[in-house]
């Protein structure tokens, strides 16, 4: 419309305007009163409460009142300290160190410090930063450090081959001889070197049978206890899986991946064992040593990790190696619970249903972000302090507990009514699983967009990428007990909906990973994917980004969680880091990085 | 001994549940010689049950407002569509002119099921995988509980089935 407004009716354009207008408003004004109604119910949500603790004003609030009152890197005590340690060294060593004043400027940004989910700890960002906190080291080294042997070869070869007999007796005697050869002591010659016992003292090794009568008749100092370690509905499937077979397990002293490499650990492990064999047995004036030393070291060994491609150089035991199925398996969180599939758990009791989640997904959560940062935060890319921020996303703020009790509340109104008609999981039929995920990622994605301090704590694409994706394949997972369809789901979250929603997604090559996530998520071939639970981050697609290994780890454990399986991957796995003697704990692992983040946490492979 | 001349046929699962000529002893449905479509079956329900319902058109008054496209899939004759908007609420057959909250693809068989009562949950041929929903899923659970409170269901069942996040008349 144009010209001045003339006396009598208005013109029809401006007063269809003039009602668009209106209606917009009273929309708004709805929009605004039902914020309002709804804002009790906000406060009740565990997100609510522990970002009130981080932030110290309410999270919902779109004012940051403090603005340009803060005092840049002078507001967080931590920083303070590492100043004026490296003023200190800086003076002693006459070359300049730690300064952060020679950062960028961050202005009014706040500094805040992290609630750990589910507790009331509040610690510091730097304290969880994987150089500074020794528990998360520990984990590291405990993982790099085991191998697996399996002992049925060798014994078939010293009892055809050299004519001995192997009995409990001979086993106990070769494994008393092999606790000594693995603390670095010499069994063949006298004149040679020994390793100061206190530098080892953490490395030992037991044997895994599923046969109990075997079990008792061998020292049990030296056997894990399936049946002490997991719930008697577990144990008596990982014992049937694993059967008669006996495996060794051996865990190399931290103080070889430390000085040399996680490969050396491997070696280590043949080495010594053959030795072993060849003391125990009075093995040294035959002619079948050959055989013995290949049936001990490569018959039948399993590395946890394979070597990566060349270029990386990742050797065995390499965490780039490990299959994500054996990194879902190493998380015990969940051992004492019984083996129920998922939907009939919380069909029956949500608390009990978000009991399993906690110690499961919670335990995954945990283990999974820490160790896949030391490949693709540190080895992968050089190394970024920002990095270490992203992967603590999954335990701390209570933003991912958040939407794990909504999924939770959700699998108990809705989906498990299937169990009323005998079904325990929904088909596994993308159309049947689309809207599932839609529907949890749009929540995720209001959450996001309903709090500022939210959007402050995930402040990287990459880290909301790094939430949305885990929730989305859980939520897949869970409803069908298919990894595949977990796979699905994140891809089909992170590159579609997302991006339909908020037009990008992460940095960093985020996109890439799951655009091609979505061809390839059902692919067999070694080149473009392989089983979900085979997979691993020794694959050009799955490892261009932080925390982008996670969610594809979580999946493979909530579809287990939702079959009721007992493992993941390999009976072998779940049974090997259920062992007692571990320095890291692998049952409950938020209790090590408390204790790792206040210094109380004692690594055993220093002394 | 397996019997080799017995044919093994898949018969689906609504030939067993619904004889012919099962729309005859339903009360609230028009007198017809043929099946009734999804259409009439839907609207028949709305103004002969739902409508007549306090409880059902108080819930439905708590709800804000809501535009839901119903695709009924009949396994033999094809797809009807329906466009049911609630607050204010009504029913019209085809497509709506706006873009809908939801669209939800309802398997004709297990709508009819709901309807005449011979499944109480609205919401189980979602479950358990025969129908599928594409968009807002609190739309559909309003939808649910108008009809189910129109069946009997009492409306504190109905809030206390929804979970936190979603109570009655969350946008």
């Amino acid at each position: 419309m144009s010209g001045p407004l003339k006396k009598g009716k208005l013109p029809k354009e401006l007063t269809s305007q003039m009602e668009a207008t209106a209606a917009a408003s009273q929309y708004l004004r709805q929009a605004v009163k039902n914020m309002r109604d709804f804002i009790p119910l906000e406060k009740q949500r565990r997100i609510y409460k522990d970002l009130e603790k981080m932030f110290g004003v309410d999270p919902l609030n779109l004012i940051d009142e403090k603005m340009y009152m803060r005092k840049g890197f002078n507001q967080s005590a931590a920083i303070m300290k590492n100043k004026e340690l490296g003023r200190l060294i800086a003076l002693d060593r006459f070359i300049p160190m730690y300064d952060p004043s020679v950062s960028e400027p961050i202005g009014h940004q706040q500094l805040f410090p992290y609630k750990i989910s589910g507790t009331d700890e509040i610690v510091s960002g730097n304290s969880l930063h994987c150089f500074n906190n020794v528990a998360m080291q520990q984990l590291f080294d405990d993982v790099r450090r085991t191998t697996i042997l399996n002992l049925d070869v060798p014994h078939k070869v010293i009892q055809v081959r050299a004519s001995k007999e192997v009995t409990p007796e001979t086993i106990d005697h070769f494994l008393k001889t092999l606790q000594h050869t693995i603390a670095g002591g010499t069994v063949s010659l006298d004149q040679f070197a020994d390793i100061n016992p206190e530098l080892t003292r953490d490395a030992y090794c037991k044997i895994i049978t599923g046969n109990d009568e075997l079990r008792e008749l061998i020292d049990n100092r030296f056997s894990i206890d399936i049946n002490a370690g997991f719930h008697k509905s577990r144990a008596e499937k990982l014992k049937h899986a694993i059967g008669d077979t006996i495996h060794l397990v051996v865990r190399a002293p931290t103080i070889l991946v430390r000085a040399l490499d996680n490969s050396v650990a491997f070696k280590w492990a043949g080495i010594q064992s053959t030795l072993a064999f060849i003391v125990a047995y009075r093995l040294t004036k035959d002619s079948n040593l050959a055989d013995i030393s290949y049936a001990t070291q490569y018959a039948n060994t399993i590395a946890l990790g394979e070597p990566t491609w060349q270029s990386l150089g990742g050797h065995y035991n390499s965490i780039a190696g490990i299959p994500f199925g054996y990194i879902a398996d190493m998380c015990q969180g969940d051992s004492q619970l019984p083996l129920r599939p998922f939907m009939e758990i919380t069909n029956e009791d949500p608390k009990l249903s978000r009991e399993y989640l906690k110690k499961s997904i919670g335990c995954v959560g945990v283990i999974a972000p820490i160790l896949t940062n030391f490949w693709d935060g540190y080895q992968l890319s050089g190394g970024a302090n920002i990095l270490d921020n992203v992967v603590i996303d999954t335990f701390t703020g209570g933003i991912f507990d958040d939407f794990i009790d909504i999924m939770n509340d959700m699998m108990n109104k809705y989906f498990s009514r299937i169990v009323k008609i005998g079904m325990n999981l929904m088909p596994t039929r993308w159309y049947n699983l689309r809207w599932p995920v839609e529907n949890m990622v749009n929540i995720v994605m209001e959450t996001m967009e309903k709090y500022p301090s939210a959007m402050e704590t995930l402040k990287l694409g990459i880290q909301k990428m790094y939430i949305i994706g885990l929730v989305a394949g859980i939520m897949a997972s869970l409803l069908s007990g298919s990894s595949t369809a977990g796979l699905w789901a994140i891809d089909y979250a992170i590159s579609l909906l997302v991006k339909e929603g908020w037009c990008r997604t992460g940095t960093t090559g985020y996109e890439i990973i799951n655009q091609l996530g979505l061809p390839y998520s059902c692919s067999l071939r070694i080149e473009e994917g392989g089983l979900p639970e085979l997979r691993g981050m020794n694959n050009f697609h799955q490892i261009h980004s932080i925390g982008s290994a996670v969610p594809r780890i979580a999946v493979l454990y909530a579809a287990a969680l939702a079959r009721g399986d007992a493992w993941v991957s390999s009976p072998l796995i779940k049974v090997v880091f259920n062992d007692p003697h571990l320095s890291f704990d692998f049952k409950d692992p938020i209790s090590a990085i408390i204790k790792g983040t206040k210094g109380e946490f004692k690594p055993k492979g220093e002394s | 001994m397996e019997d080799k001349n017995k044919k093994y046929v898949n018969e689906p699962w609504w030939k067993k549940e619904f004889k012919d000529g099962w729309w005859k002893e339903v009360s609230w449905i028009h007198p017809q010689d043929t099946e009734p479509s999804g259409v009439s079956l839907f609207i028949d329900y709305m103004l002969d049950k739902a409508i007549i319902t306090p409880d059902a058109v108080k819930i439905a008054s708590w709800i804000p407002h809501r535009l839901i496209l119903l695709e009924i899939v009949h396994p033999l004759k094809g797809t009807e569509r329906l466009s049911f908007m609630i607050s204010p609420t009504s029913v019209t057959p085809g497509i709506p002119d706006v873009t809908p909250d939801v669209i939800v693809t309802y398997d004709y068989y297990d709508l009819a099921k709901f309807l005449i009562g011979r499944e109480k949950d609205f919401t189980m041929s979602f479950w358990k995988g025969h129908s599928r929903i594409y968009g807002n899923l609190t739309a559909l659970i309003d939808l649910a509980d108008i009809l189910e409170v129109a069946l009997g269901k009492k409306i504190d069942e109905a809030k206390e089935a929804r979970i936190k996040t979603w109570p009655v008349g969350y946008p």
